[in-house]
């Protein structure tokens, strides 16, 4: 039984469908002469031999019941689909950089992106990849690059304003599916930004232009515009400069000590904190985890180098991007950093809320890490113990989680400014919550520590 | 290989008919390229395309006066009278 994905409604050019356990992209014929000179030209080869654009192989239609397909493919799927407003400002900043190298070489086989939509690229084996196929278009002697705007908002302008203005605008991608529009970000920019060429054409400039075009004379003149080969090359170029030229650094200082302050652990306590992670890792036989609060990802790491593919999730985007950097200096392949919040994870968004899935749709992982996490979650937040144990209960059928008590120096800090209510946050209580959820196989003591590490499995 | 030239070399004929009649039918393009922007985008295509053409255009000046020697020999300083 075949079945339509939600999202893929777009293009005429084809859509993704599942059959069986199968992630399939059916291409309709109006696209045979594109996908011909994409294959003939050796462009895919070229992109696929630079890890910018998925691989695929061709399958019979007939033998997976394809109904007017020119062809069907099947790409090499993403170990979890991310958005763009889950990913870092260097992880951004990669998918554009990606999104125009694909542009750029297209162009020098006859051919152009169509569309440059941040959600066509996915992190896969540690690299930002294309992954719709169907986005190359033989490209017309003259005419402008027709996805020019819808790169403009879901890269030059998101890009601006976090480094600019504030790096957790990233998150405006999360509201405005089409990205950020460009007079929202020419508002949003400083004025100072009228004197940085890349920002005054691309945000000032477009954004004065489209108000000024707007009607059927704005129309005519844009259809009379041109732009040569040459132009087309030198405006890939430029992207590429002006897209490298964003820049942004997190407060190195309050990460870099992180994991090593005394008032958590002493060093005795940290490495056997560690140790046992590994273990507890070891006797889950997890292939996949999904890390909680991973900070700048020291325990996914631990993962990694038990060949685990690991999430490693965090709400902090300074937290987010120090992984992220980690990950590409250490070139890494099974770890893929990303901006979530657990208190308010990424919600199904839109059409019919089904174009995007909301984050606990995407991704079933063998294991959940959830280290110092439980009492930002139930002192912070205020959820009760029994809901974070039904909420971690849902994620996965393992769970390694750190007890931090009441008593400890992290958890007075956040008691310091407010009322104590939590009565019930006991060890006992804890206890109690994930038993009626799980079965809790080992909670050790960490060294010179009132913490506990648990391992636990879903009942 | 052969064969792939001529399969590539048919397509580029291909892709430049086409583009000569303009390809209106056979465009995929789906996305609203948005009022004003190809204005902007074509003045940007222009001014970058013109910076690259004056770089290309100095690099070959600044090749003309600053040939490399063309032996070794060519290299060594002219030897200075001692004393």
């Amino acid at each position: 039984m075949n079945s339509r994905l939600a999202s893929s409604f777009r293009d005429p050019s084809g859509f993704m469908f599942t059959s069986g356990a199968r992630l399939l992209r059916q291409i309709n014929p109006i696209y045979q002469p594109h996908y011909e000179h994409l294959m003939a030209s050796r462009l895919y080869d070229e992109l696929a031999g630079a890890g910018l654009l998925v691989r695929h192989a061709e399958v019979d239609p007939k033998s997976v019941k394809a109904v007017g397909a020119y062809k069907v493919i099947e790409p090499e799927r993403a170990p979890v689909i991310t958005y763009p407003y889950e990913w870092s400002f260097s992880q951004l900043k990669d998918a554009a950089l990606a999104t125009l190298e694909a542009h750029r070489r297209a162009l020098a086989h006859g051919m152009t992106l169509k569309d440059a939509s941040a959600y066509n690229i996915q992190f896969i084996n540690g690299r930002a990849v294309l992954i719709d196929t169907l986005s190359f278009e033989i490209a017309v002697e003259g005419r402008p690059w027709v996805a020019y705007r819808q790169f403009c908002q879901h890269f030059i302008a998101p890009l601006a304003l976090m480094a600019h203005v504030d790096i957790r605008l990233g998150l405006l991608l999360r509201e405005h599916i089409d990205g950020v529009p460009i007079d929202m970000a020419a508002k949003l920019l400083p004025r100072r930004t009228l004197l940085d060429f890349n920002l005054l054409a691309h945000i000032h400039a477009q954004a004065a232009a489209s108000k000024r075009a707007r009607g059927g004379a704005g129309a005519a003149a844009d259809r009379r515009q041109h732009v040569s080969a040459q132009g087309m090359i030198a405006l890939a170029k430029g992207l590429i400069s002006a897209v490298k030229s964003f820049n942004w650094k997190p407060d190195l200082t309050r990460w870099a000590d992180y994991y090593n302050q005394g008032d958590s652990y002493t060093s005795a306590g940290f490495e056997h904190k560690q140790k046992l992670v590994g273990e507890f890792l070891k006797e889950s036989w997890a292939k996949t985890l999904l890390d909680l609060g991973a900070n700048t990802g020291l325990y996914s790491r631990i993962a990694g180098g038990l060949d685990i593919f690991t999430l490693s999730t965090d709400s902090d985007p300074g937290a987010v991007e120090l992984n992220y950097q980690e990950v590409v200096k250490r070139k890494t392949t099974n770890i893929l950093p990303a901006l979530i919040d657990l208190t308010n994870p990424s919600p199904a968004l839109g059409w019919a809320n089904a174009e995007r899935d909301s984050f606990a749709e995407r991704y079933s992982a063998d294991c959940a890490l959830a280290l110092a996490l439980i009492h930002h979650l139930a002192i912070s937040n205020n959820v009760p113990l029994p809901a974070v144990a039904a909420f971690f209960a849902s994620l996965s059928e393992w769970l390694i989680i750190e007890f931090v008590p009441k008593s400890d120096p992290k958890s007075q800090i956040l008691l310091a400014t407010r009322k104590d209510i939590f009565d019930g946050y006991t060890w006992e209580g804890f206890e109690a919550a994930f038993g009626e959820t799980h079965k809790i196989q080992r909670a050790e003591p960490i060294a010179d520590s009132e913490r506990r590490l648990c391992l636990m499995r879903r009942k | 290989m052969k064969s792939r030239r001529n399969v590539s070399s048919r397509k580029s004929i291909l892709s430049w008919v086409l583009g000569l009649l303009g390809l209106g039918a056979l465009s995929t393009a789906y996305i609203d390229p948005g009022s004003g922007s190809f204005i902007i985008q074509a003045a940007v295509a222009a001014i970058l395309g013109s910076v690259l053409l004056i770089r290309a255009f100095w690099k070959q000046i600044v090749a003309m006066f600053s040939r490399k020697p063309k032996s070794p020999e060519d290299e060594t300083p002219p030897a200075t009278p001692s004393g």
